[in-house]
């Protein structure tokens, strides 16, 4: 849910941020919504991958035994107010390789290290997508678009990076959220290899 | 200084802000601190993008993006999803990085380097990297990213847009000051620009023409799965807002043309990357000309997009007269 009263940016005239120029509580109440709105909209694309030529192949499994494909990360989160993160939305394109037998895709997102032993969870930061054939699609995920961290997750991805703020000054360090996002996969029927095509994972301000 | 950037932004009441009703301090402080945390939080220049190239022991590659920064930008950060053992460098400060990673690509975890911006600007430039592998070693690269790291602190001045939280304090005045009071937030709240440039879509390969996508005759797609996006929502009425599509493209003779069309899966619109005769001698980025229209966020859906649905590219290419390159495609958003 937007943040802000009017949910987009109202044009308003730069000048009533001008020295000596008065500004009335409307003028103001209106840039606080356009400043809540830009907030809205600062979600950061985080995985945009799509191979040119191929795929990205993990060989059949076991039934319901998972293997992870690809890593991606770390990214530093935007974080909201009550110490949440922007949710993050997810698209898998993927296949298995024969006709008639399914495959299963999981995406994760988890503090570095820890993605291995929550993908398997059925958490809020885990989502995974509905069986599939052979036929490379962009996937249905059968519990939702939306993946995101609770707060003991959180808790794990706190750390700090180096940053610079002024232009050829010293190095000083910020506090982030700092997560990977994986993806693995699965062979339901035991003798089809798992293919990955693309993987979409971006901020969303979310409801 | 004291344009503090705090790691969560924060969520000043509207409510508060009515005729007739003082204005707080606990009103006040919130607005500065969103207004630090919009300049000064974390700016993703090229999300995680395919670079898939395999190099050969003693040879190299070379990824070329165009990226659109941003003046806040001081630091940047480049993710390399690479396997075997090599070195890495970013062509901005030619530093090399060497690194050393799994063969297999499940379990190889991303490297990172950083590289310091000498001359902070908005102005979109090729932003390139050239991996090497040693004597008796391969490399395959698997993705690549690249991050305007987020500020501690940002400067008084039109550049950071920064403003001094002292100045909001209980018991002091309202300054007019540009960084200061309430005229601070208002400058970076009533400038659009505030909406910041970034990274939509990226693919790369190694910029040489016997390793880049190549089509002689065509349509050929490029990629076998279309590429969701989406843009962010800037005024009233938007169902959507515009991104930039560029391709890095040569052709191999200079009489050869060629074109790069990314069509909107939403709408069925085109649009066309015009590669012109005499682009052969080497490779160059070119654009669309019109910048296509893409669908925007709309939030009142949970996941941002409208219907539940996203507008989706799919790139093709075609030459005439004999073989066109492509070895990358940029797509972003740019500030207002």
């Amino acid at each position: 849910m937007a943040t802000s009263e009017l949910e987009y940016f109202s044009r308003m005239p730069t000048t009533i941020a001008d020295a000596q120029k008065p500004i009335s509580t409307g003028q103001f109440r209106f840039a606080l919504n356009n400043g809540l709105h830009i907030a809205d909209e600062c979600w950061n694309p985080l995985v945009s991958w799509v191979p040119d030529n191929s795929y990205y192949q993990v060989d059949a499994t076991a039934s319901g035994q998972w293997r992870k494909v690809i890593t991606f990360g770390p990214f530093n989160l935007s974080m909201k107010t009550d110490g949440t993160h922007y949710p993050i939305r997810v698209f898998i394109g993927g296949s298995s390789d024969k006709g008639g037998d399914t495959v299963r895709f999981r995406i994760v997102i988890a503090a570095p290290g820890s993605t291995s032993t929550t993908v398997l969870g059925s958490g809020s930061n885990v989502s995974e997508s509905a069986l599939v054939g052979n036929t490379p699609s962009w996937l249905a995920m059968s519990n939702g678009y939306l993946i995101q961290m609770d707060s003991s997750q959180i808790a794990e991805c706190q750390t700090t990076i180096p940053v610079n703020d002024v232009l050829g000054g010293l190095t000083s360090a910020a506090n982030v959220t700092q997560a990977m996002i994986e993806v693995w996969g699965t062979t339901t029927a035991g003798t089809s290899d798992v293919r990955l095509y693309g993987v979409h994972a971006w901020e969303v301000c979310g409801l | 200084m004291a344009a503090i950037v705090k790691p969560r932004r924060s969520n000043p009441s509207y409510e508060s802000i009515v005729s007739g009703s003082a204005i707080r301090t606990g009103t006040w402080m919130p607005c500065a601190d969103l207004s630090n945390w919009i300049k000064g939080k974390s700016k993703i220049l090229i999300p995680m993008s395919s670079c898939r190239e395999v190099i050969a022991a003693s040879s190299y590659a070379d990824f070329h993006f165009l990226v659109r920064p941003n003046a806040t930008g001081l630091r940047r950060t480049w993710t390399i999803l690479v396997s075997g053992t090599g070195r890495v460098r970013s062509d901005y400060d030619s530093v090399w990085h060497n690194f050393s990673a799994s063969t297999d690509t499940a379990e190889i975890y991303p490297f990172q380097f950083s590289e310091l911006v000498t001359a902070p600007g908005s102005t979109a430039y090729d932003a390139s990297i050239r991996i090497e592998t040693l004597t008796a070693t391969t490399a395959t690269v698997h993705a690549v990213a690249l991050e305007e790291a987020p500020r501690y602190s940002l400067g008084l001045d039109s550049t950071d847009f920064g403003t001094d939280i002292n100045t909001e304090v209980f018991r002091e005045p309202m300054l007019e000051q540009a960084n200061a009071g309430l005229y601070g937030p208002a400058r970076v709240f009533t400038n659009p620009s505030s909406f910041y440039s970034r990274g939509l879509f990226y693919w790369a390969t190694d910029a040489k023409t016997g390793t880049a996508f190549s089509v002689t005759g065509g349509p050929t797609n490029i990629f076998p799965m279309s590429a969701p996006i989406i843009v962010p929502k800037l005024y009233n009425g938007d169902t959507t807002g515009s991104a930039h599509v560029e391709a890095y493209v040569q052709t191999s003779a200079s009489g050869t043309s060629g074109t790069v069309v990314a069509t909107n899966g939403g709408t069925g619109t085109t649009y066309t990357v015009t590669v012109p005769t005499g682009s052969h001698t080497g490779f160059s980025w070119k654009n669309t000309g019109t910048t296509p229209s893409i669908d925007c966020s709309d939030m009142t859906e949970a996941t941002g997009l409208q219907s539940g649905t996203f507008n989706s590219l799919t790139f093709s290419a075609t030459s005439t007269a004999g073989t066109l390159y492509v070895a990358g495609i940029a797509v972003y958003f740019s500030a207002p």
